[in-house]
Formats: C-alpha cells, sequence, structure tokens
C-alpha cells in the first residue's frame, strides 16, 4: 500500500488522497455540467415549443402589414418557419452547440451581439439595487426584530408594505418627476448623456467599470448620475423583500436557547445580535438575498421602460411581442444560466459562512 | 457643455415638489385605478396595459406635478450646434432603404439618401421638385422615360454619384425582394426584367422601359419613396456578402444626403452627423442624435428639463399640458396616414351590404377626432389623404344610431346582433375600437373587441379570419395610386394578402379597371378626377369605414425651428431643423 501510494505520487506528482479527492470534484463537476446541460435543453425546449404554439407569426413581424405573399413566403423559407417543429428546434440545438444564437428579427444582428450589449446594463442596475437592497434592508430587518412591535418595527412594517404595494413603473415616474425634472439631483433616463455615449472603449459593457479603466472620472460620474435613480427604485423593492425576510429570520433566531444562555452568561446585547444570532440568519439570508438579485438580473421591464434603460427586460419582451424566437432563446439561455450561476455563488457562500456545510 | 449637463446640485425650487407631491399622488393612483377597470373588462390584459397604466399614471402625474416646479427648472439647454431627439424608435427593423418600411426608417433614411425626385417639404401640397434626377422626358408611346442624372453629386465615401449608382439603386429592389419591392412591381418591374427594362444610357443619363404608359406624375412621385434612395454601389459591391450587401447596409449607409450616419445601436440610439458638401446646401444643424424612450412622460420630462429639444412621442394628455408653457412649442403636421375598419364580406352576416351600411352609421366621427385623439386626428372619410392629389373632403357619413337600426332590421336583424372586431393592442388602434363599442351599442350591435399584438391580428387578417378588423394605412409615398392599389384594385384571382380589397373578400372588377386607368392618365387633372369617381364608389359601397387621418403632434424647445415638415408623406426633415 505504502509502495504503491509512493509510485503514484511519484507518477502524478500528487498524492493519492489527494487525486482521489480531485476526481470525486471532476466526477461532481462533471455530473453538475450535465445538470446544467439538461436543465438548460429543457428550459430551451419550452420556451421554444410555446413560443412556437402562440399564435404570433413571427414572419409578419418581420415583413409588415403590406407586404405581397410572395415576400411572406420567401422570407418564411429564409426563417425555416417552412419545415416541422421538431425539426427547427433540432437545427436551433446544434447551431447552439456550435456556439451561434443566430440572428434577431427585430433589431437585425446576432444575438449574441445583442445580449452583451443588454445584459451589462441590466447588471450595472441590478447590482446597485442588490447593493441597496442588502444595506438598507439587513439592518432595517434587524432593527425590526430587536424592537419587536415597537416604533422602529412599524416603521419597517410601513417601509415594507409601501415596497410592495406601490406600481414600481409608478415610483419611477414620480422618481424621475422628482429627482430629475423639480430637483435635478440625478441625471435623467437612459445610461449616458447623449454626448458622453462612445466616450470610453467597450471592455466589460458596464459603463461604470470601463469608464473607471479609461480614467474618464466625467464619463464615470455621468453615469452614476443616471444609474442612481432606476436602481434607488428597483433597490426599494429588494429593500422590502429583504428586510422583512430577515427580520423574520431574526426573530426566530433570537427566540432560540443559546441566545438566552449567551445572555445569561452576560454576552453583550450587540455581540448576541450581531455576531450570534446573525451568523446563523447568514445562512437562508443569503439565499434570499441571491434570490432577488437573480430576479433583478432578468431584467426589469417597467423600470427599464420609464427610465429608458436598454436592458434584458425590456430586449426579452420587445422581442416576445415579435415572436423573434432566437432573441427570446438567447435571453432565456442568460436568464437560465444567471441561475445557476447565483446557485453556484450562493453554494460557495454558504460553505464560508456555515463551516458544516463542507 | 458637458459640465452643464453634470447638474447635481441643488436646485432652488423647492417650493414645487411640495406643492406638487400631494397632488400628482393623488392623480397617479386615479390614473391606476382606470387602467385596473380596463383589465377587468373584455379585455385582455397584457404588456401594452402596463405601458397604458404609464401613459395615464404618468401623464395625470406629471400634469398636476411638473407645472409648478419644471417651469423654473427648465435651466439646461442643448448645444446649439446639436439637435437631441427623443422618440420611439424600437420598431426600427431594417436600415436598408430598399428593405425598410417603417415610418420610423424614413424618419432616419430620407435624411441619409437622396432619391431621384422630392417633395417640397417647405410647402403644405405634395409639390414635386427634382432630385438627383434634373429633368426626364418620355417616349412618343409614354412607355419609356429617360432621367437625366445631376452631375457634380458625392457619396458620402467620396465616390462621385453616377448613372451607374442610380441603375444599380433601382433595380436592386426587386433583386433583394423585401417588402417595399411591391411598389415596383405595381408598375411592371419585375426582378427577371429589370436587368432590360433599367438601362443606363449615359454617364449621367438612366432610361426605364415600363409595361404600360404610366402616368408621369405616378413615376415621379414614386421615385421620392425611400425605396427610390440612390445607393453608393462602388461601397454597397465591396461589402456585399451573398445577400447583394442587404446584411451590411442594415448597420451602416452608403448615400449621399444631407446626413450620414455615424452610429446605430438599435433600441437606443443613432447618430446623424451633417454631409458638409450635400447638393442642396449644408445643413443647419452638425449633428443630430436620435434616442429611444419609449415611455411618453419621460419624453416629456426631457423635454421640460432641456435635455432634448424635441418628444416625438407624446400623448393628447401631454401635449394640451405642454400648450403654451414658456419655452415650448407645438408643432403639428399631417401624415398621410388614415385609420378605417373594414368588414369582412366573406361572412354570412357581413356579406349584406345593409349592415356594413349601418355600422358606418355607428361610428361617432366627430367625438372620435374631437374627444378621443384630439389633435392627433382630423375627420376624414376616403382613402386618398388630404393634400394629396384627387383628394375628397366631403364626409357622407354621419353617426345616426335610429338609421343603422332601420337599416339592420331591413337587413333582417331587427333584435340587433353581435361581432366581433380584431385589434392591435396599442394606442390608438385599440382606443377607437374600445369607443365602437360603446357607439356600436346604441345601435343594437354587440362588439367584442379582440386586442391582441400587431403581427398577431395581422396573421389572422391576412388569412382573411376577422369579422371586423380596425387598422391604421400609411401611405408608402405621395402619390393617390398607392392607396388606391390596396382599397380599389382587386384583379379577380390575384390572391393577394398584401392588399386590403383581397383581405375583405371585396370583387370590384370595375373599379378595378378604373384604378388601372388611373395609372395611365397623363393628364394631372383629369387623373384627380378619376380618383375622386372611384372614391365617391368607395365611401358609398365599400366594406372599408374611412374615419380619420393621422396628424403628427411634436413639441419643440421654442428655439427649434424648422423641424416639421409640412408636407404628408414626409416625416422629419432635419437639414432646415435651425436652433436660436
Amino acid at each position: 500500500m505504502q509502495q504503491a501510494r509512493l509510485g503514484f505520487q511519484q507518477f502524478f506528482g500528487v498524492p493519492l488522497r489527494d487525486k482521489v479527492k480531485v476526481n470525486i470534484a471532476l466526477r461532481q463537476s462533471s455530473g453538475f455540467l450535465f445538470q446544467v446541460a439538461l436543465t438548460l435543453l429543457g428550459l430551451l425546449a419550452v420556451t421554444f415549443f410555446i413560443g412556437r404554439v402562440v399564435p404570433i407569426d413571427p414572419v409578419l413581424a418581420v415583413v409588415g402589414d403590406q407586404a405581397p405573399r410572395d415576400v411572406y413566403e420567401a422570407v418564411k423559407r429564409e426563417l425555416g418557419l417552412d419545415q416541422p417543429l421538431w425539426w427547427q428546434f433540432w437545427v436551433y440545438v446544434q447551431k447552439l452547440a456550435a456556439g451561434d444564437f443566430g440572428q434577431s428579427l427585430v433589431t437585425n444582428r446576432p444575438v449574441i451581439e445583442d445580449i452583451k450589449r443588454v445584459f451589462p446594463a441590466t447588471l450595472e442596475l441590478a447590482t446597485f439595487a442588490t447593493i441597496i437592497g442588502v444595506a438598507l434592508g439587513v439592518p432595517m430587518g434587524i432593527a425590526g426584530a430587536v424592537w419587536q412591535d415597537r416604533w422602529p418595527d412599524q416603521l419597517v412594517r410601513v417601509v415594507g408594505l409601501v415596497g410592495y404595494s406601490v406600481p414600481i413603473f409608478w415610483l419611477g415616474i414620480i422618481g424621475l418627476l422628482v429627482f430629475y425634472g423639480i430637483l435635478g439631483w440625478v441625471q435623467g433616463p437612459g445610461r449616458l448623456g447623449v454626448f458622453f455615449e462612445d466616450m470610453v472603449p467597450v471592455v466589460t459593457g458596464v459603463i461604470l467599470i470601463d469608464a473607471a479603466i479609461a480614467q474618464e472620472w466625467e464619463v464615470f460620474w455621468n453615469a452614476f448620475g443616471h444609474v442612481v435613480l432606476p436602481s434607488a427604485v428597483l433597490g426599494y423593492f429588494s429593500v422590502a423583500y429583504i428586510a422583512r425576510m430577515t427580520r423574520s429570520f431574526m426573530l426566530e433566531q433570537l427566540n432560540q436557547e443559546y441566545i438566552i444562555t449567551a445572555r445569561a452568561k452576560g454576552v453583550s446585547e450587540a455581540r448576541i445580535i450581531w455576531v450570534h444570532a446573525l451568523r446563523n440568519v447568514s445562512v437562508p439570508l443569503v439565499t434570499v438575498i441571491a434570490l432577488s438579485y437573480a430576479r433583478l438580473l432578468e431584467g426589469a421591464v417597467l423600470t427599464e421602460t420609464v427610465f429608458a434603460w436598454p436592458g434584458l427586460g425590456r430586449y426579452l419582451t420587445t422581442a416576445l411581442l415579435a415572436a423573434d424566437m432566437n432573441a427570446v432563446l438567447g435571453a432565456t439561455i442568460v436568464v437560465g444560466l444567471i441561475f445557476v450561476g447565483i446557485n453556484l455563488l450562493s453554494d460557495l457562500l454558504y460553505r464560508l459562512l456555515d463551516p458544516r456545510a463542507k | 457643455m458637458r459640465d452643464q449637463m453634470l447638474q447635481l446640485g441643488l436646485h432652488p425650487c423647492c417650493a414645487g415638489l411640495w406643492q406638487g407631491l400631494p397632488m400628482a399622488l393623488t392623480w397617479g393612483f386615479i390614473g391606476c385605478d382606470e387602467v385596473a377597470k380596463h383589465g377587468a373588462g373584455d379585455v385582455v390584459m397584457n404588456p401594452h396595459f402596463s405601458k397604458r397604466a404609464l401613459f395615464t399614471a404618468g401623464a395625470a402625474g406629471l400634469a398636476a406635478a411638473a407645472l409648478p416646479g419644471a417651469r423654473q427648472a427648465a435651466a439646461q439647454q442643448t448645444p446649439r450646434n446639436a439637435l437631441v431627439i427623443a422618440a420611439q424608435i424600437d420598431d426600427l427593423v431594417a436600415l436598408d432603404p430598399h428593405h425598410s418600411f417603417e415610418v420610423t426608417g424614413s424618419d432616419l433614411l430620407k435624411n441619409v439618401y437622396d432619391q431621384l425626385f422630392i417633395i417640397d417639404d417647405s410647402k403644405p401640397s405634395a409639390e414635386l421638385l427634382p432630385g438627383l434626377a434634373e429633368s426626364f422626358t418620355t417616349s412618343n408611346d409614354g412607355k419609356t422615360f429617360t432621367f437625366r442624372i445631376r452631375q457634380g453629386v458625392r457619396f458620402h465615401s467620396g465616390n462621385p454619384l453616377t448613372a451607374g449608382d442610380v441603375a444599380f439603386s433601382l433595380r436592386r429592389p426587386l433583386q433583394i425582394n423585401r417588402t417595399p419591392a411591391f411598389m415596383y412591381r405595381s408598375v411592371g418591374l419585375t426582378a427577371d426584367n429589370v436587368e432590360q427594362t433599367v438601362r443606363q444610357t449615359g454617364d449621367f443619363e438612366v432610361q426605364i422601359t415600363f409595361n404600360e404608359a404610366y402616368a408621369p406624375t405616378l413615376i415621379q412621385n414614386l421615385f421620392t419613396a425611400t425605396i427610390a434612395s440612390v445607393l453608393d454601389s462602388k461601397l454597397v459591391l465591396q461589402n456585399a456578402g451573398e445577400d447583394r450587401g442587404n446584411t451590411w447596409l442594415n448597420r451602416n449607409s452608403a448615400g449621399s444626403g444631407a446626413f450620414r450616419l455615424t452610429r446605430y445601436q438599435p433600441n437606443e440610439s443613432y447618430t446623424l452627423d451633417r454631409n458638409d458638401t450635400w447638393w442642396r446646401g449644408r445643413a443647419n444643424t452638425q449633428r443630430v442624435i436620435v434616442r429611444h424612450v419609449p415611455e411618453a412622460a419621460t419624453q416629456r420630462l426631457l423635454l421640460e428639463r432641456g435635455d432634448v429639444d424635441v418628444a416625438r412621442n407624446l400623448t393628447p394628455t401631454d401635449i394640451a399640458a405642454l400648450r403654451g408653457r414658456p419655452g415650448i412649442t407645438i408643432q403639428e403636421f399631417p401624415r398621410g396616414t388614415i385609420q378605417y375598419f373594414s368588414a369582412n364580406l366573406g361572412d354570412p352576416i357581413l356579406s349584406n351590404l345593409r349592415v356594413v351600411e349601418a355600422l358606418k352609421h355607428l361610428v361617432d366621427y366627430d367625438a372620435i377626432a374631437t374627444n378621443l385623439l384630439p389633435g392627433q386626428v382630423f375627420p376624414h372619410q376616403s382613402f386618398i389623404p388630404r393634400s394629396i392629389l384627387g383628394e375628397v373632403n366631403e364626409r357622407p357619413w354621419r353617426f345616426d344610431p335610429t338609421r343603422a337600426r332601420a337599416l339592420l332590421a331591413e337587413a333582417g336583424h331587427p333584435n340587433g346582433i353581435r361581432l366581433t372586431m380584431d385589434t392591435a393592442n396599442t394606442f390608438p388602434s385599440l382606443d377607437v375600437a374600445q369607443a365602437l363599442q360603446a357607439s356600436f351599442a346604441r345601435g343594437g350591435v354587440t362588439l367584442e373587441v379582440l386586442p391582441a399584438t400587431g403581427a398577431q391580428v395581422l396573421a389572422k387578417f391576412r388569412a382573411r379570419n376577422h369579422q371586423l378588423f380596425i387598422g391604421i394605412w400609411g401611405l408608402g409615398y405621395p402619390d393617390p395610386h398607392y392607396n388606391a392599389d390596396s382599397f380599389a384594385h382587386n384583379p379577380p384571382g390575384a390572391n393577394n394578402p398584401g392588399k386590403l380589397t383581397w383581405r375583405n373578400n371585396w370583387n370590384i372588377p370595375e373599379l378595378t379597371a378604373r384604378t388601372e386607368a388611373a395609372m395611365r392618365e397623363r393628364d394631372q387633372n383629369a387623373r384627380a378626377a378619376i380618383y375622386r369617381q372611384i372614391q365617391a364608389e368607395f365611401m358609398g359601397t365599400s366594406p372599408f369605414a374611412v374615419f380619420a387621418q393621422q396628424q403628427v403632434q411634436v413639441a419643440v424647445r421654442s428655439n427649434l425651428t424648422g423641424y416639421a415638415a409640412s408636407s404628408p408623406g414626409l416625416s422629419a426633415i432635419l437639414w432646415r431643423a435651425t436652433k436660436g
């Protein structure tokens, strides 16, 4: 055994035990990749067939009202829509496997190029909104739990309730009116002032990062002025959700026996809340935050519409209404990947936060 | 300039906020309520409703709140040499002028490409001016047109424009065969004959031989359309793939017009830069930036703040609120687009002409123009839009529920009828359909409105599976034939879903012959007379109820002049726009 182990180690340069670990990890990850691929394929199939069953004619979306029959037929052939449904799907999956997402009917460009452009816009907005949601929502939730049924709790509850019930487009319009129209504190709709467009080379697509890389600080601050308001409006909804969940998680923990023990031992209240209770809340909280982030990354159609924000939500909606299946499927894959990615990320965070999860 | 845009300081008019906000809150909620009511009715809830909700809530809120505040807040201004426009441009599919068929497309392309003829944009009547064709002659049999091409014109690339480019550009629409190609085919040009019928006969001379002796005005008007744009053939051929440059031209431009396209991001924005050597003279503005702003209330805020010079897509509420506001001017110009609904004569109930007649008596024509779409339309009942050759301004149909009931009884429906109407779920068709639902009810017609996305209802319409369909018809080029071709032309056995007559099963061999005769009438007055006769019959017995013609309302900053075109069939003419 010793001999064999030495031989293996000499041969591969790693101890056998570690190699086995790597093997298991590889097997796990290949299993995981297979699962992801299967999930995405299922997602695609459902989206594809639903998209083809709805009575929207993609050919008409392309050729328009007044097109004569032969143009209509020619475009239909060109799009492959005269083929049987399963064949269309097979062709699509084949192309996709080769990395070809196809061409969007609406923008007349490769879908992948469109997504490269709209996704960073959504990423920017969703990330800011989530930062706001976490920075305000978690402390608010804790405050609500600590001072249960006292005024801070009531305040958190009212803020949360308003956040849930006010329509987001209305909040967006009013936000624009007050902070842009009247006060002039923030920049108007869009991602960037019109005269700042194309001033920094596209590296990541996220304008703030690109501007920082190019050290164009004027562009950076202009972009920042544009993202503040829409992300605050979106963030408000995250705040409401995250605060409510934090509050209920915290309440559950604060009633546990170990808290009473800690109190009996004379541990300071601050330490009990921030170290003992919060630590135990962190795992479910990460799930909540991750889900809320993932939801925002799908794009927020109404916010994007009010703020003329060229993000994924509006892209997907426009594509759906024109039965632009390549674009819809492309965006669906992105959304699917986001969920997989966010799940992975929260898995990693669990392991960091809870040693038992390792 | 940039510093000016970077306003992050506190504005001294907080008072406006406190006066306006509570009202805005109330109004905004009222707006949402209204929408909830709509959603609960027959009408299917769909994403467009949220958009409508935005209009209602936003517009009402703004009307209440912006008034006190924004008047002072409008401190910003765009640079004098640049024109910034907020518009909805997400329906822009193609940039290839031989492929494009959207209004937003012609807004862009008419400023980037030159055509053989020009509609005088300074006069309300659609008068013709020579464009890239300086002059033309016709042969004795009237079939062959010889065009003298203007010399000394250069494309944006620097290539000189020659008859070769013109011949190339006249043939290409048929060769790539996209939607607008039907305009050329309606005068007998086809992909098969175009190499022979269109000939370059000199360095600056092109000859076209048509299959018939068409009226010269028809040909001239046709050659003002976007499809008649002359492309830089050398540049296109350099970049052409298998599709004769179609893909390349949908992302780039190869024109000789007042502006060149320097930047285009679909669904986001485009930028046009001035062509300093344009043959008609240099445009007043150096750069034009058009930005996609989907929400009307947002467009309005941008205009009020002075971040844009023009807001293209405002609602009647926005326009009413902005009228008379210092610093903002409302400009109106007619658009050659008409609104109509049509009855499928293949339907057993509707095949009775009395029923169709009754329906025409159940449209409250005046209420649509004055209450429902104030300023956005004016009453019009025939298919040739106002200020186009052969226009008819008589309006024989009046709202008369009593007469309608009598007609229905005559048709054998004394207890009324039930009908369905297909409509796109967008403004204004859906709004009019809902108004018709109310006015039809007064004559005993129960109307079920079936809203769906534009592509969806069109598919049903083209398959002739509708009872009633409400639609909008745009004028492709400012000639009466364009509309007559679809509203009064249906050759037997043609089986053409592009024609409205065919879609409604309206068989009219005699009117078809007259429409064809009008195409060949060389005398302009006689030609107009034929169209007037056709329309008289159309208004009397057709399955179409034309009820309005659209007009464009834009709000601009008052220091901007010369933006709006005064002639229908044209959209924004950017080269005259000047900022004071």
